[in-house]
């Protein structure tokens, strides 16, 4: 296709003369890090209150501004995930589980070292792919119907069971109970209200932010003040932020592999950063050769996710740019941007407006490049920015989370959700139910549940249909051996093991 | 109470819950005959079995552990902590009262000061840096969500 040509990467090159597409790509990163670190203030919702902000610009600075706000903001949820165990951004919740124990044990500027280059060599990878496979990683998604879609959400939901902490069986129940959240708000087909109660807000379903904000930050505020932890100040000396070359070296595969790992997820539709960052860990999990220590702060840890969440970035933009439908929220909210722009993503975006494209490839590639600079130079303001007093801390955390609910659609409805989510959060971390499954059940929900029976209908109610199509049957295949694999593994080791010493 | 104890109580209670999202199911329009997807109430009742499956292997899974799994991890520390703990929770339901009538800034001042206050150990509490930051903390948010991103908050006596 002539899609190929080198315009699509030069022709955009003649708008980067003018500076202001370097500030605001520089001011995107620099705001798009501080937002993302700020427990209760995820990527999504930094993109969506930056975009009235945008209006007055040319779409080309608008979307330097907006790609750097997108780069900051995923890279910058890593911050907080290593020193305070808050991922900043849902895409940063399996950085927690290394992060925060390096953290712990005094090593948390090498782990927001490791995090920048992961994060930066991730990026790097994740533009060169979108702008070489953008339109055949397209072509294969095109192909993709609701069958697909319901196999590409149930291995998100069972990889997130497997990984998270505890068993998989309480991982399990995490994930439907927030699908059931999920079903919260108009039935997409049939438009009839379920579980509203008698409140309008509740129509379109349960705003994610709040319950997000609500479990992740206000429930782990509830935690501490519950064990007193903050009379306890953690002072963390960020040193040796820079990492040493060997440290590059011993992460460069688990790097490389959870970038393509990264790039694949992000550019499926509904896949984006925090299903990339899971199975990228995951993938760690089963490969790396580290893998018995993972979860006990080792670099690795870091890497995998770091690696594929900002390799996502790149990967989502492929069937927002190409097909008109988001990898993930933030891109959702990106196309927002776009589309008040007066411009309508799909295929004939690349035809008809050819630069822009190309300015948002260019766009891209400097915003990894500031984050890179940003990230190594900056670590110890992002740092002193949400370490200074637990006393002090964790009234700013509730309050920046109660005004952020608040914010993200004008409603004090949406407080009661946090707060209510803040205390379902803090019972079901002290009875050991894992919180990311909930989250992700209840992200994907709607659109699992749309795309579930819109198959069952068109199969005309039969079920057969998910294993009937190859790519579907592969997906179911891959949910099997991702839930029974590490039993199955057991079992058949200690056969072997038991056979030999026979 | 023992962990395995607590997991089969919330085993039951999870059973409890998909039995009455079950039910309440139940109560959404159904057509009889036709594809069972096309009903509102078919997804909710989906979940609701897959949720019952699950809560009885909890139950089982729980039921084969080893007696000797250890004592549930304490819910508050000390009588303080509880009584910290409650004092935030009415802080945060007071918050979206004292937003509507007297407006974000005073309510988030407010929130700070006390919550800060009370937090602060009470031998070394220094009122000139609680109040410092304070309303240093609220001026961000005021800069930041009223100034720069102007959030349209309810108008109250106060700002």
């Amino acid at each position: 296709m002539e899609l190929f040509s080198m315009n699509l990467y030069l022709s955009g090159l003649s708008h980067f003369a003018n500076p202001f597409m370097f500030l605001s790509s520089f001011l995107g990163v620099l705001i798009g890090i501080i937002f993302g670190a700020l427990p209760g203030l995820t990527a999504t919702m930094t993109i969506a209150v930056f975009i009235p902000f945008t209006f007055g610009m040319s779409p080309y600075i608008s979307f330097a501004f907006l790609l750097g706000l997108y780069s900051g903001a995923v890279y910058g949820g890593s911050i907080s995930a290593i020193l305070i165990n808050i991922p900043g951004t849902p895409s940063a919740i399996a950085t927690s589980l290394d992060g925060y124990p390096m953290s712990k044990a005094g090593r948390a500027g090498e782990a927001i070292g490791i995090s920048t280059i992961s994060s930066t060599i991730g990026g790097f990878l994740s533009v060169f792919v979108l702008m070489f496979a953008a339109p055949a990683i397209a072509s294969v998604a095109l192909k993709f119907s609701a069958e697909e879609y319901v196999g590409i959400t149930l291995i998100g939901l069972s990889v997130i069971a497997i990984i998270s902490p505890g068993s998989t069986i309480k991982g399990l129940i995490a994930g439907v109970i927030g699908l059931i959240i999920g079903i919260v708000g108009l039935d997409p087909i049939t438009g009839f209200p379920r579980f509203i109660f008698g409140h309008a807000e509740l129509l379109e379903g349960i705003d994610s932010i709040p319950v997000m904000i609500g479990m992740y930050g206000l429930s782990e505020m509830l935690v501490q003040i519950s064990s007193a932890e903050y009379k306890v100040t953690v002072e963390q000396k960020l040193t040796k932020i820079v990492p040493p070359w060997k440290d590059i070296k011993r992460i460069f595969g688990t790097v490389i592999r959870s970038s393509f790992i990264g790039v694949l997820i992000g550019a499926l539709p509904a896949a984006g950063g925090s299903i990339a960052s899971l199975v990228a860990y995951g993938q760690e999990k089963r490969l790396g050769k580290n893998r018995d220590l993972l979860g006990t702060g080792i670099i690795e840890g870091i890497a995998a996710p770091e690696a594929a969440n900002n390799a996502s970035t790149g990967g989502a933009l492929i069937p927002m740019l190409t097909l008109g439908i988001p990898g993930d929220a933030m891109t959702a909210v990106l196309m927002g941007g776009l589309i008040i722009q007066g411009l309508r993503p799909g295929p004939l975006l690349f035809q008809q407006q050819m630069p822009f494209v190309s300015s948002i490839f260019i766009s891209l590639l400097l915003s990894v490049v500031f984050m890179c600079i940003l990230g190594l130079l900056g670590a110890r303001l992002y740092a002193k920015l949400i370490s200074f007093p637990k006393k002090f801390l964790i009234p700013a955390i509730l309050v920046f989370g109660l005004v952020g609910s608040y914010a993200i659609s004008n409603s004090l409805f949406d407080i009661w959700v946090l707060i209510v989510s803040g205390i379902i959060g803090f019972v079901f971390r002290k009875i050991g139910l894992p919180i990311a499954p909930i989250i992700l059940g209840m992200i994907l929900g709607p659109l699992f549940e749309s795309n579930f029976r819109r198959a069952l209908m068109l199969s005309e109610g039969n079920w057969a249909t998910f294993v009937q199509r190859p790519i579907s049957l592969a997906f179911i295949i891959i949910v099997i051996l991702v839930l029974a694999g590490p039993t199955l593994l057991k079992s058949f080791k200690k056969t072997f093991i038991h056979s030999k010493g026979v | 109470m023992t962990k395995k104890n607590l997991d089969i109580l919330v085993g039951f209670i999870f059973f409890a819950f998909a039995g009455l999202l079950f039910i309440a199911a139940g109560f959404m329009p159904t057509r009889e005959g036709g594809i069972p997807a096309l009903n509102t109430g078919f997804y909710p009742r989906l979940l609701a079995i897959i949720l019952a499956v699950l809560s009885v292997l909890m139950v089982l899974e729980a039921v084969r552990k080893q007696a000797d799994s250890g004592q549930v991890e304490v819910w508050w520390t000390t009588k303080a902590a509880m009584f910290m703990f409650a004092f935030t929770i009415v802080l945060l339901v007071l918050y979206p009262f004292v937003m509507k009538t007297f407006g974000f800034a005073t309510a988030s001042l407010l929130f700070i000061t006390s919550l800060t206050w009370m937090l602060s150990d009470k031998n070394n509490r220094k009122p000139v840096s609680i109040i410092i930051v304070s309303v240093g903390l609220t001026a961000l948010l005021y800069i930041i969500f009223k100034m720069i991103l102007a959030i349209p908050f309810p108008h109250g006596m106060l700002i």
